[in-house]
């Protein structure tokens, strides 16, 4: 019999236990810190790259010295593509329960259970599992800005660790509110692949957006830019709106998640 | 400067990324050969597809490929089988409508088209099963919906004689996390929704079951019929007054609904359980009283014997059977729920 880790004996412990026994949580980590680890010596190899490229090695291109922003801006922006796709699919199904293949009555009977009555869906299966996928999500791209750190410092040079540190604080804010519009998107829909398809298009809608004047400054899509940015000398403040923005949007959404669960039929 | 570079400096940049590659490698190959076949395609094709793409085709193993364990039915020692219970004969106690565990009023839930329930008045007795049986389409589903409460009835009332948290609804096909073990998810059953039982509660209901062989097993190997078995412990362990089952026996062998109906027998004892079924003969053998459900209404209801013994219309049917005055009631053209 193969050894079960991690005794759910709660709704919170039934999350950490979907997320180490399904892999996930080394998956990412690993995806996160290869990311992390590969992409500043990327960029600062760049030149390197391309005078023996096939492709490139006829053309006299002079690029300048790599930056210790850069180094960082080359990770942050593969989150926002390809780890933001996988931190999708990944928590597509655990918050969407009324998928077809999804445990949803199990879910609902367990909520039932509440001593006041019905337990509602925020505190049942929203809040369990919007934490768990957050901080997943948060730890894994901390994990890998460990890394893009750990290179780019060897590599290229250090960056200001103040300015760092505030911008991981902002690109995290973005990816638990990319796990929120998962969260209201799965309330609603019935099928893991729709939640999927449709939070990673309303993903890319947002940050479409951005171009909007005004408006564009306060989308959270923004906020993954932040450590390359605050290291290359943007204002902390001109990431503020977007910031709050963005911790009420997630707010909302949760509490709409919430709201649409408890009035869905089974 | 990478090939110009291999100091120390560079060393340490390209050590933590090649020993993260290989560890990520080995692993997803390892996972990929001496676990359960993967599912879609083999595992030489997973192999190939970890190799040529990575890390792209470790990410699809790890969400597509992935498989679990398949467990064999347990043996029969300790299941509730045939040989003792099964031949015990259930003694009608009679439908005692006179004090129901459960009593709906007028229940209308209307979809459209004809379809859904119009004015239900069903009565359910404190022990005993009620067998609810109807055609495809009949409103044997949005009924039990709106008894357990998961539906929201149009008009009418349902009167539960017990709390909320004293009901359990199996559904046809129950899912769980297939990571977890049956012991895992009735233990969480009965911390979530009924903390007064002892922890043993957890290994008795799973032995009434017959799933104590395979309590520590991972569910995501499990058959339907055994699925079906972890459903009815997650029921059981809340210590419910009532036990809804949508259509249990609908994806088991005739073995496996020998087995269901000898425990059924046995719960309908000491509870009540509402049965779902289409499976006319399951009901004649399990079921203590019945209600027939024809294009939304409920067209009869009573004890199963006396439904067996004469058509509702008049007519003896001509022999004890069920399917004969079941066809008998629902042959008839009756009035469509609409409006």
């Amino acid at each position: 019999m193969r050894r079960l880790s991690m005794t759910p004996t709660t709704l919170w412990r039934l999350e950490w236990a979907r997320l180490v026994r399904t892999h996930q949580l080394l998956a990412l980590g690993a995806l996160f810190l290869l990311l992390g680890l590969c992409l500043p010596i990327l960029t600062a190899n760049l030149a390197w790259l391309l005078e023996r490229s096939p492709d490139t090695r006829d053309l006299a291109a002079t690029l300048p010295s790599a930056t210790p922003a850069e180094g960082i801006a080359a990770y942050t922006a593969q989150i926002a593509q390809l780890g933001l796709l996988v931190l999708i699919i990944g928590a597509a199904g655990p918050l969407c329960p009324y998928a077809r293949n999804q445990p949803a009555s199990y879910v609902w009977a367990l909520g039932r259970g509440h001593r006041r009555g019905r337990l509602p869906a925020l505190a049942a299966i929203v809040l369990p599992r919007f934490l768990a996928r957050a901080a997943w999500a948060v730890a894994a791209f901390l994990l890998g800005l460990g890394g893009a750190w750990y290179e780019t410092a060897v590599l290229i040079g250090a960056p200001d660790p103040a300015r760092l540190l505030a911008g991981a604080l902002l690109g995290s804010l973005y990816l638990v509110w990319a796990i929120a519009v998962v969260a209201v998107i799965g309330a609603w829909a019935s099928s893991a692949a729709v939640t999927a398809s449709m939070a990673v298009l309303a993903v890319l809608l947002t940050g479409i957006a951005e171009i909007v004047p005004g408006a564009g400054r306060a989308m959270p899509t923004r906020l993954i830019e932040a450590p390359g940015e605050l290291l290359r000398g943007a204002e902390l403040t001109s990431y503020l709106p977007a910031a709050g923005v963005a911790v009420a949007l997630t707010a909302g959404l949760v509490i709409a998640a919430s709201a649409l669960l408890d009035r869905r039929e089974l | 400067m990478i090939e110009s570079d291999l100091s120390p400096r560079g060393l340490a940049a390209l050590a933590p990324a090649l020993l993260l590659i290989a560890v990520m490698l080995l692993a997803g190959l390892l996972d990929i050969w001496r676990g359960p076949r993967p599912r879609h395609l083999p595992r030489a094709v997973w192999t190939a597809a970890v190799l040529a793409s990575f890390p792209w085709g470790l990410l699809a193993y790890l969400f597509l490929g992935r498989a679990e364990a398949r467990t064999a039915e347990p043996g029969t020692a300790g299941r509730a089988g045939p040989g003792g219970p099964v031949a015990r004969t259930l003694s009608p106690p009679g439908y005692a409508v006179a004090d129901p565990v459960v009593r709906t009023t007028g229940l209308v839930r209307e979809y459209g088209r004809g379809t859904g329930v119009c004015g239900v008045d069903l009565a359910l007795a404190r022990r005993g099963v009620y067998g609810l049986v109807g055609p495809n389409g009949s409103g044997k589903t949005t009924l039990i919906g709106l008894i357990a409460g998961t539906r929201r009835p149009d008009a009418g009332r349902v009167d539960r004689a017990f709390s909320p948290e004293r009901l359990a609804l199996c559904p046809d096909t129950p899912v769980f996390e297939s990571w977890l073990a049956p012991r895992e998810i009735v233990d969480l059953a009965r911390r979530m929704i009924a903390p007064h039982r002892p922890a043993s509660a957890t290994a008795e209901v799973l032995a009434e079951v017959g799933l104590t062989s395979v309590a520590g097993r991972r569910v995501g190997g499990f058959s339907r019929g055994m699925t079906q078995r972890v459903g009815l412990a997650v029921a059981l362990v809340t210590d419910p007054e009532l036990i809804i089952m949508d259509e249990p026996a609908a994806t088991l062998d005739p073995a496996g609904r020998a087995d269901l109906i000898a425990l059924l027998g046995r719960l309908g004892e000491r509870l009540a359980i509402l049965l779902s079924s289409h499976d006319l003969g399951q009901i004649q053998r399990a079921a203590t009283a019945v209600g027939v459900l024809h294009r939304g209404r409920l067209v009869y209801q009573g004890p199963t014997a006396d439904l067996v013994r004469h058509d509702p219309g008049g007519h003896d049917p001509g022999g004890h059977d069920l399917e004969r005055a079941f066809l008998a009631l629902t042959g008839t053209e009756r009035p469509v729920c609409v409006g």
